[in-house]
């Protein structure tokens, strides 16, 4: 069981509960193959007019940030706070404070997207320099208007309707805009040099939104999945009543309530400016992808023939449950081996 | 010693009364915690942690959470969180008593009466009456409401007839906490009582059973025939034994001394030391290595994180909330966890290592968190149905 939130912060769960359950449910889609760009224009309008955004941005409260974040993560609102206003805005409040595109994207005016390089060419004079590039992953994509281009040559900002620019969405996972930008010759404007550490900084606060995400999914496909089985009559009576499937029920709530404690543990570690963040985030990252893993496969099983429609929302959980990494030096597996690195360096020394 | 990274900070703030607690409880451990010789046998070990307890109890340092007329410290259960990390931390032995002092002791301050508690608190406290739990018998295990041991009332006092089987410290036991049918025509949960059994008596028989790990330092039997319970030894009301089991098993389930996060990381640490050592002079390595590392760090993960679980129900019994029935998710998780503690313990040991033999000791041991207290089964069927609200089925 965690630590129970103090009652402001259980009522802020509760208002952007109702914000983001009163915006479009996930279950408006479009067909197999009219996808778009996933992003809920009123929800997010919601958000950043209400301040949501502003309060919970990198300087603002962690906990309340982790909050919103499980609650967009449980409709997978289709809303780039963990991209935008926490990654992008972590990299922008660090390096360049005074920018007037730092409040812009910190309070949700603009949405920006950070595309960390590490081999992009810069050409042009230095007052007009010009980028080419490419870069993998970039969160937000297709719905932000700036991107930040972080590599070792500095940090640049390309303005998202510039020419030059190539995005390659990539489609597993539904619910988030997400993909591959290529630059070429892209006109951009120096923001920064050295970015390294911030940008480690504000992929961490990034993971961490994303975990928080996670574990409001999970939640959602305990929901969905319990919901069902009360509904869903065969043999004469409630599937629910079967022990195997109550176990596998219980298996996953399990999961959810350890990956629930090690993401309000994270959150709780960066609003006191823990020394050991780092290593706090990546327990979160294990066990919220673990939950949500587990969580939505088990949502797709006990949901049988209606599981594997197109038309029932399980399969964007499962989807995400998949998809959900953040970065391609971040690998759960990686993640996990870093842990025991840690674990083993401090033990040998003991 | 364990490393630092085993006590991440959890960011709870828990009081300075609590902190002023931790920091006495320390002095007071410094120099005092018995180191328990290698090669004791079971009856020794047994009485050094007897001894052990006692000693807690003198300095006023047993039942942090207990009233102070029960011989307790008065404090709440932020205390309790901290003390049980802290001896475990001092290296002291486990507690002994636990049927008493964390299952019945809790639960007749609940439910028993004030003549009962002021007889029998103290006495549990200081461990000089040693306590069993009277539940399982041949044919009901996790079936418990279907105990056929039986007690009669004959004036001023039942007698008692049957077999309880799979009891933990059964023949070190004083006193035994008896589920037992007491009234054979009402509906099998309704007809159902808790009795003090005293053990020292003609008509009660202890034997060992020898256990898994190849002992019996805990297991035993008690055949009880016509053994007699004075008739104000019922805890709480006749009739009353189903409410009274079920009370004692959450107090069990949602214990913070049973899931000892604290004694896990210490095994943890433990294991972490051996890998490492193994890593470093070239035993280990390649795809076993991987293999260790990762599981390594699993465990790592789920001893924290139980820890996290540990305080957060103290912050809530601390608030006056219940644990009730989400206490078995804890229960599920600490028996996993303690499991997976016990099979990673056994791969890195191999076959002539120094730790071997504690180490299989503690992998053949740790079979016993999913059945004890409710099997892993039974957990699952209460956060099923209890939790989560789906339809019940007859276990739950």
């Amino acid at each position: 069981m965690q630590a129970p939130l103090t009652r402001e912060q259980a009522e802020f769960g509760a208002v952007v509960a109702r914000i983001v359950s009163d915006a479009r449910d996930v279950a408006a889609r479009p067909a197999p193959d009219t996808i778009g760009a996933p992003f809920d224009a009123d929800l997010w309008s919601t958000l950043r007019d209400g301040g949501y955004l502003a309060g919970v941005a990198p300087g603002g409260d962690a906990v309340l940030r982790g909050l919103l974040c499980e609650e967009i993560g449980y409709r997978l609102a289709p809303a780039p706070v963990a991209g935008s206003v926490v990654g992008a805005g972590a990299l922008l409040a660090e390096r360049v404070p005074d920018d007037e595109l730092t409040d812009a994207v910190l309070s949700g005016e603009l949405v920006a997207a950070i595309a960390a390089c590490d081999e992009i060419e810069v050409t042009g004079p230095g007052e007009e320099p010009r980028l080419s590039g490419v870069v993998p992953r970039v969160d937000p994509l297709q719905h932000a208007d700036r991107f930040l281009v972080a590599s070792p040559r500095g940090l640049f900002v390309v303005d998202a309707s510039a020419d030059g620019l190539e995005r390659r969405p990539h489609r597993f996972d539904l619910t988030v805009d997400v993909g591959g930008l290529a630059l070429d010759g892209a006109p951009a404007r120096r923001l920064a040099s050295d970015v390294s550490e911030a940008n480690q900084r504000a992929t961490l606060l990034m993971r961490l939104a994303r975990a928080c995400e996670a574990v409001g999914a999970a939640r959602r496909c305990l929901d969905l999945t319990v919901e069902h089985l009360a509904v869903r009559h065969q043999f004469g009576r409630p599937l629910g009543t079967f022990q195997a499937l109550q176990h596998r029920c219980a298996i996953a709530a399990v999961e959810y309530e350890a990956a629930l404690s090690s993401v309000r543990r994270a959150c709780r570690a960066e609003a006191s400016h823990d020394e050991r963040i780092t290593l706090h985030v990546d327990v979160a990252v294990v066990s919220a992808q673990r939950a949500l893993q587990v969580a939505a496969s088990t949502a797709v099983q006990l949901h049988g023939g209606m599981g594997f429609t197109w038309e029932h929302d399980a399969h964007l959980y499962l989807r995400r449950s998949r998809a959900w990494t953040d970065g391609a030096e971040t690998t759960v597996p990686r993640t996990v081996e870093r842990i025991a690195d840690a674990v083993l360096a401090e033990s040998g020394r003991s | 010693m364990t490393a630092a990274i085993f006590e991440l900070d959890l960011n709870i703030d828990l009081g300075e009364d609590v902190e002023e607690f931790r920091t006495e409880l320390r002095r007071w451990l410094d120099g005092r915690v018995p180191r328990l010789v290698p090669g004791m046998d079971e009856a020794e070990l047994f009485d050094a942690r007897r001894r052990w307890q006692r000693d807690l109890f003198d300095a006023g340092w047993a039942g942090v959470a207990w009233p102070r007329e029960y011989g307790g410290r008065g404090a709440g259960p932020l205390q309790q969180f901290v003390y049980y990390e802290e001896l475990t931390k001092a290296g002291a032995p486990e507690p002994v008593n636990q049927p008493g002092i964390i299952l019945f002791g809790p639960t007749l301050m609940a439910l028993g009466s004030e003549t009962l508690k002021k007889q029998y608190l103290p006495r549990m406290l200081s461990a000089e009456d040693i306590w069993c739990q009277g539940f399982s018998e041949p044919d009901a295990g996790s079936d418990l409401a279907g105990v056929r041991t039986t007690a009669v009332l004959e004036g001023d006092h039942y007698v008692a007839r049957g077999q309880k089987v799979w009891t933990s410290w059964a023949t070190y036991s004083d006193r035994c906490a008896l589920l037992c049918r007491t009234d054979t025509t009402a509906e099998r949960h309704r007809g159902l009582s808790m009795l003090i059994l005293d053990l020292h008596q003609p008509g009660v028989e202890a034997r060992p059973i020898t256990q898994i790990t190849g002992d019996h330092r805990e297991f035993g039997e008690l055949f009880i025939d016509g053994a007699t319970v004075p008739v104000d030894h019922v805890a709480g009301d006749p009739g009353g034994g189903w409410a009274f089991a079920m009370a004692m098993l959450e107090h069990e389930r949602s214990d913070l001394g049973l899931h000892n996060h604290a004694r896990l990381q210490a095994r943890v640490s433990q294991i972490a030391e051996v890998i490492a050592a193994a890593i470093a002079d070239g035993r280990l390595a390649g795809a076993d290595a991987v293999d260790l590392k990762q599981r390594l760090a699993d465990v790592w993960i789920r001893c924290g994180l139980l820890r996290d679980f540990n305080a957060g129900t103290a912050l809530r019994l601390a608030r006056g909330e219940v644990p009730g029935a989400r206490s078995s998710i804890i229960r599920l998780y600490w028996s996993e966890l303690a499991q997976a503690v016990g099979e990673l313990a056994l791969a890195c040991a191999g076959p002539d290592s120094p730790v071997t033999a504690e180490f299989a000791f503690d992998f053949l041991h740790s079979r016993h968190t999913t059945i004890a207290s409710g099997s892993q089964q039974i957990q699952r069927d209460i956060v099923a149905q209890r939790v989560l609200g789906l339809p019940r089925h007859r276990t739950a």
